[in-house]
């Protein structure tokens, strides 16, 4: 399950980060443009692959886009030794990787290619079990403000609801406030999908999920390296994959009560007890997926 | 590259104007340069590996490359390559564990691109401080990686290393555009299969390994008085200079001495070797390593730390005072001689002991599974701990829990992970691998077998090697002690040179170095910091014998089972004591005291203070029943264990003090009662014992 395919080899030299700090810096391809050079090689019927051959140069004469010059594509392929050292770093503490290509379609969750198509992830980091991460229904929640005890109770038996269904919880580590719904996900036996943006390592190493880890019960997994520091783009694109992720969501909102389906907008009220609201209430549609 | 343009650097690598290369060196250049190849080169000692992968550097370097990574096992080899490299306008540099001060300057440098080639050892490559701030930073763009002594990747291989199973994950992870070159000198079909199946896409180019100057003889001497003496007679006629394998430090110690005492100018080497006169280890191995390369020394007496790589080509002799574990190790290392020499000697000489020291080797290669598991647990129980929680954690050695932190570590997948300073349990199940550990434990016993085999082979020994590793065109050598009527050296020595190298191995003392420190919050009961006041810290001590040993270390085993101490021993340690010549002397006698043989140790004592005519005193008493110290394992637990365990009485001097206990291991008892006894008022302490365990 830990190793690597040429093919991973070649799309991870090509769009992974291995260093923490370093300089020169080599940026490799982001998302969008690994989705343009992947599009340019599959039409002139070449693979990452053949990237990895003497002389491949030669094959890229015809491709000529001003932001991914072959100068970068060549120094990016060089990084052989840099991928070996990190992998092997991330391998000790049971990191794996999976690529959007079709040997990992089984992992790679459909989800998030489907939705965010050439913007999906090149590279998924992730530890645990990922064979949850493609199970047909996720479910995630959406709460807009800090909850007070009654609250939670209210949502920890929601969660709690979650085991034994087929449905898996999704959270983004982003949302802090979700946190607690892990610890309770986590008693109640409930499979979970959480996607971080930064620090995968720490996510591994942590005390509080090794258990839930080993028992395969837990996937979590990052589109950043696994050393990745804290970012505000990476998190506003890591929420993005977590709401493609996310099949069906459960608002919690001091405003109003929805449980939508995020493609056809369809809401359904969970909260739906008077005496929990407050305030006013506003018209329906208040989050933006 | 052309191969005129490989020629004409290799004439200038080699500084001779006309230099051929040799069959396979173009092929091997060809392959890393031009086709970015991963090539195993399997070629004897002398062939020009070296200049194989300087010329490949030097080519890839001008094509605008980055730097070669090169990894050796031993120091000599990197300096010697350094020179070499030099004449190809190579900057090569070696990072160390004796030049870390400069490892920031190196590490600047490489960033520059202003160094092409950076030799470092397996260990170097596991360490996390090295591989975080100097390789990494310059791992986008490395042009070129070596791995040197590649038999040690093959499972199969003689000389299984933990550091070079993480070499093969970095030669399974990397991508197939890196070229790398591995060699070795010492493989067989066997190893070269098990390479070739653990490195995808390697493609290996093999010549003869047999060296044909090599004299070889085969001597069985039962005791180790027996060897000492034949050495002695015999290293005087052998021309040149050489190097004697002993299997343990005491013993490499104990030749090292005796042929100094006789006039012969000889010197240990180990790995942790230590001298006064230098700044540490290493760069006293270095030193040691020179003065036999300039023939300023007859004879290095080693371990295998001297081993790999150690290119001399005048070494006149490899003599072997015990039998090495393996047929393939043995040739590694008597292969050292006799490179650029009509002839030199390969003498084996074996002893009782041999198979009791490799099945201890065999035995201690991998950690016991109750020591594995009792790491993992103290670590999943915590969110990171550093070395120094896990020793308070486990009862460990260090040296053990390091073992099983090593074996952990390059297990794939690793139920242990280090992140900044400190170790996890990583979230992957893990169980023991009993199957390949059964498998390479068998392994070696098989090649230890077949090592008895060689000693015994009563036919070519040279033919022998050569098929163990699977030579082609197998003749007889006309020269072995078999293949002539006459032998290489006589296997006789004279009675007089026995005698006295029996009474030579009854005085080999071993040290008791003080120690400066106790484990932390171990003596809450004494209140003992950790730093220990140099005022209660014990003198330098000795002790007679190493458990077992061929001095009285075998009499004192024998002792210890009936109870009673013979008067030999009595004798022996009064004579240790005034060969010493201690200042101040000791005025008066103490005994350490036990609960469980109340009398043993301190009837002994009483006899050696009669016997020195010196008072004796019980001056300390146990109050506290505690667990036997020898199943403390770490630093820690051996403290704490003792704590709260003995009280000083008042019959004590001020004036100095022999401590005397039967079996001295960690030392920590001694170094406790001698500070409770300076700390109570008497004065200098000298620990002295019977025997040693500790392990070597």
């Amino acid at each position: 399950m830990n190793t690597l395919t040429e093919l991973t080899k070649a799309i991870l030299l090509l769009t992974s980060d291995f260093l923490k700090d370093k300089e020169p810096k080599i940026s490799p391809l982001n998302a969008d443009e690994w989705g343009r050079f992947s599009k340019w090689l599959n039409t002139n019927s070449l693979s990452p692959l053949d990237l990895l051959k003497v002389g491949f140069e030669e094959k890229l004469l015809a491709w000529n886009d001003a932001g991914i010059p072959l100068d970068r594509i060549k120094l990016l392929m060089n990084r052989g030794m840099a991928l070996s050292l990190a992998f092997e770093k991330w391998q000790k503490m049971g990191i794996w990787v999976i690529t959007k290509a079709p040997e990992d379609k089984k992992y790679y969750p459909k989800r998030i290619k489907d939705i965010c198509r050439h913007n999906a992830p090149p590279i998924l980091y992730g530890v645990g079990n990922r064979d949850i991460l493609n199970r047909s229904e996720t479910i995630g929640f959406l709460i807009d403000h800090v909850l007070n005890d009654y609250e939670k109770e209210y949502l920890k038996f929601h969660v709690k609801s979650i085991g034994g269904t087929q449905y898996v919880l999704a959270v983004c580590e982003l949302e802090k406030k979700n946190v607690f719904l892990v610890d309770e996900a986590l008693n109640a036996g409930v499979n979970i999908i959480m996607i971080v943006s930064n620090d995968l390592v720490g996510a591994a190493l942590n005390k509080k999920y090794r258990n839930a880890l080993m028992q395969n019960q837990l996937v979590i997994i990052s589109p950043y390296y696994p050393e990745a520091v804290l970012n505000e783009i990476n998190n506003k694109i890591t929420n993005s994959y977590y709401n493609a992720l996310t099949s069906l969501c459960l608002g919690f909102s001091k405003y109003v009560p929805v449980m939508g389906n995020i493609e056809s907008d369809k809401t359904v009220n969970v909260l739906n007890d008077a005496d929990m609201m407050e305030e006013e209430k506003p018209k329906q549609g208040t989050f933006e997926l | 590259m052309t191969k005129i343009e490989g020629l004409k650097l290799l004439r200038t690598a080699i500084n001779n104007e006309s230099a051929v290369f040799h069959k396979d060196q173009w092929e091997s250049i060809d392959a890393l340069v031009n086709h970015k190849k991963k090539m195993l080169v399997v070629e004897r000692t002398g062939w020009g590996k070296s200049s194989v992968y300087f010329i490949a550097t030097r080519a890839l370097r001008d094509a605008g490359a980055g730097v070669t990574i090169i990894i050796s096992p031993l120091l000599a080899l990197m300096r010697n390559q350094i020179v070499s490299a030099e004449r190809l306008g190579i900057k090569a540099v070696t990072v160390n564990s004796s030049n870390v001060n400069e490892w920031d300057e190196i590490s600047k440098q490489l960033l520059n691109n202003e160094i092409d080639a950076l030799l470092i050892s397996p260990e170097r490559l596991a360490n996390e401080k090295f591989v975080d701030n100097v390789l990494m930073p310059i791992s986008e763009s490395i042009g070129l990686f070596v791995v040197d002594e590649a038999h040690c990747i093959s499972d199969w291989g003689h000389d299984f290393r933990p550091d070079y199973q993480r070499i093969t994950r970095l030669l399974k992870n990397m991508s197939p555009n890196v070229p790398v070159l591995a060699t070795t000198a010492t493989a067989n079909d066997r190893v070269v299969e098990d390479i070739e199946k653990q490195v995808p896409g390697i493609e290996t180019l093999r010549g003869p390994l047999i060296r044909d100057s090599l004299e070889l003889q085969n001597i069985k001497l039962p005791d180790q008085a027996s060897r000492l003496a034949w050495i002695l007679e015999h290293i005087s006629t052998i021309k040149g200079t050489g190097i004697i394998y002993a299997s343990t430090k005491r013993d490499v110690r104990i030749i090292a001495s005796w042929l100094k005492e006789n006039g012969i100018s000889a010197a240990p080497y180990y790995s942790g070797v230590k001298h006064e006169d230098f700044e540490d280890s290493n760069s006293y191995r270095q030193y040691l390593e020179d003065q036999l390369m300039h023939n300023e020394i007859k004879v290095l007496v080693a371990t295998t730390a001297l081993g790999m790589g150690y290119d001399k080509p005048d070494l006149g002799f490899v003599i072997h005072y015990q039998l090495p574990g393996s047929v393939v190790g043995y040739y590694q290392q008597v292969g050292r001689a006799g490179r650029g020499l009509a002839t030199a000697k390969g003498i084996l000489l074996s002893g009782n002991e041999d198979a009791r020291i490799q099945e201890f080797f065999i035995d201690a290669a991998f950690p016991k599974e109750e020591h594995v598991f009792e790491v993992i647990h103290a670590l999943a129980d915590a969110d990171g701990l550093s070395i120094r929680d896990l020793e308070q954690n486990v009862n460990l050695r260090q040296g053990q829990l390091e073992k099983v932190l090593k074996y952990l570590s390059v297990q794939s997948p690793s139920p242990v992970a280090k992140h900044g300073s400190k170790w996890y349990r990583a979230p992957v199940h893990y169980e023991m691998d009993h199957k390949k550990i059964a498998f390479l434990t068998n392994q070696r016993r098989e090649e230890f077998t077949r090592m008895e085999e060689y000693l015994s082979h009563n036919k070519c020994l040279m033919s022998f090697l050569r098929k163990e590793l699977n030579d082609s065109n197998i003749s007889d050598c006309g020269k072995c002690a078999n293949c002539t009527s006459e032998g290489v050296l006589d296997a006789e020595f004279s009675h007089e040179n026995g005698v006295r190298a029996a009474a030579f191995l009854r005085h080999t003392y071993i040290p008791i170095v003080p120690k400066k420190q106790f484990a932390k919050d171990a003596f809450l009961t004494y209140g003992f910091s950790s730093k220990l006041p140099e005022e209660l810290r014990a003198q330098e001590g000795r002790v007679l014998s190493k458990w077992g040993d061929a001095g009285w270390g075998k009499l004192v085993a024998e002792n210890k089972h009936n109870n009673h101490f013979d008067d030999k021993l009595v004798e022996a340690m009064a004579n240790m004591i005034q060969e010493w010549n201690l200042t101040p002397s000791p005025k008066w006698i103490t005994s350490v005291p036990s609960l469980n043989h109340t009398t043993l140790v301190p009837d002994f004592a009483k006899r050696l203070a009669i016997k020195m005519n010196l008072p004796y005193r019980e001056s300390i008493v146990k109050i506290k029943q505690n667990k036997p110290q020898k199943l403390m394992e770490n630093r820690f637990h051996q403290c704490h264990n003792l704590d709260g365990a003995f009280e000083i009485n008042d019959i004590i001097t001020n004036e100095p003090v022999l401590l005397v206990d039967d079996i001295v291991d960690s030392g920590w008892t001694l170094t406790l009662l001698s500070a409770l006894l300076q700390k109570a008022g008497t004065g200098f302490v000298y620990p002295v014992a019977l025997t040693s365990t500790a392990n070597e």
